[in-house]
């Protein structure tokens, strides 16, 4: 109650003398404290930025094993099936057949017509591996129900998809980046989940597109999915996510309130472009 | 992530703690000033210079730092999304 108190010279002075220097203390104080609180964000932010270099250079590497993979593939597609092939239709197309009869070079032109078309048919069948053209030219409902018919026609899976809501096809690129994830997706089901079926569904929600998977096998939750990636192991999940960066997409995987399912979804937000376009 | 500078080369945080240093100081000063006789005051006016210079040579490294808190500038997803430079679809 100092303040209510009549004045006098050492009253004043205490007052000046504590309220000064409290005043000062607490300047001092808060931003002192401001200053190590913010020391200690900035840590936390370089922290995290470490770890996300870490993990963007570990997508990089990863999809650069996956595009050197591809290429030792193709070179190999090429050079055990292709090469042989043309190589036995320049046998038979040697400079002898003209000394051979009539007969012969008849036979030896059919050989190799056939050997041909084989390599022809070898040859469509890698460039449609490399881009199905039925995303290109139809889009992605029907490359994936394309997909998905050949799996089932396959006989040990039973698959089908559904699209509810693809009335205007995304972009181009878009779309093969979620066919590849799609692709990748099923290879790893395939692979490993040892499923009897796999159900795709497409949603549009908002301004986000949502494509689930289920399946009854084998699969992987979220945990188990930020575990791989984490690793070194894990090669197709790492280009999944880095591919899905590319989209601003994000993927889930969770396993279904019975517990008996796996549940992918993979949610996508549409392009200002696409947006502006409805 | 963009790591944010220290907020102390920040023009900004001089300039605050200029004012702040210089009403602390001065706060109780003015505060007793209406109940005190001035010959009083005039003793404990040093309290009041101490400050406004405390405030002028913080001014002064306000206006000398260079300011390295990054700016603000704006969607960060304009120059990763690649849709935009790609012309567009055509069905």
């Amino acid at each position: 109650m100092i303040f209510l108190e009549i004045p006098t010279d050492n009253n004043i002075s205490t007052v000046l003398f504590f309220g000064t220097v409290g005043m000062l203390a607490l300047t001092i104080g808060l931003i002192v404290f401001i200053i190590f609180h913010q020391r200690k964000v900035i840590r936390y932010q370089s922290k995290l930025q470490l770890m996300e270099q870490e993990q963007q250079k570990m997508l990089l590497n990863a999809s650069i094993r996956l595009q050197e993979e591809e290429r030792q593939r193709i070179a190999a597609d090429l050079h055990d099936d292709a090469g042989p092939l043309l190589a036995t239709a320049r046998l038979y197309l040697n400079e002898n057949l003209v000394n051979l009869d009539k007969q012969s070079q008849l036979q030896s032109i059919y050989n190799a017509k056939q050997i041909i078309d084989d390599t022809i048919q070898l040859i469509r069948n890698i460039s449609h591996s490399l881009m199905p053209p039925t995303l290109k030219n139809f889009g992605l409902e029907s490359a994936v129900n394309d997909l998905f018919q050949k799996i089932s026609g396959s006989g040990s899976m039973n698959a089908s998809c559904r699209f509810h809501d693809y009335r205007e096809r995304l972009h181009a690129d878009q779309e093969l980046i979620i066919f590849r994830v799609i692709q990748e997706l099923i290879n790893n089901i395939l692979k490993h989940s040892n499923s009897s079926f796999i159900h795709l569904t497409q949603n549009l929600n908002g301004n986000n597109l949502y494509i689930r998977m289920h399946h009854d096998g084998r699969g992987i939750t979220q945990a188990d999915f930020e575990k791989l990636n984490k690793s070194n192991v894990g090669l197709g999940l790492k280009n999944i996510q880095s591919r899905l960066k590319l989209v601003h997409g994000q993927i889930f995987f969770e396993k279904d309130m019975s517990q008996t399912y796996y549940k992918v979804t993979i949610e996508i937000p549409k392009t200002e472009e696409e947006l502006s376009r409805t | 992530m963009v790591v944010s500078a220290p907020i102390y080369k920040s023009n900004r945080f001089w300039i605050v703690f200029s004012i702040m240093v210089y009403t602390s100081l001065s706060f109780f000063l003015f505060l007793q000033s209406s109940i005190t006789p001035f010959q009083i005051i005039q003793s404990y006016w040093d309290i009041n210079l101490v400050s406004n210079i405390l405030k002028n040579i913080i001014f002064a490294i306000a206006f000398v730092i260079k300011d390295e808190t990054p700016t603000n500038s704006g969607d960060n997803r304009k120059n990763e999304l690649i849709f935009r430079t790609t012309p567009s679809y055509k069905p």
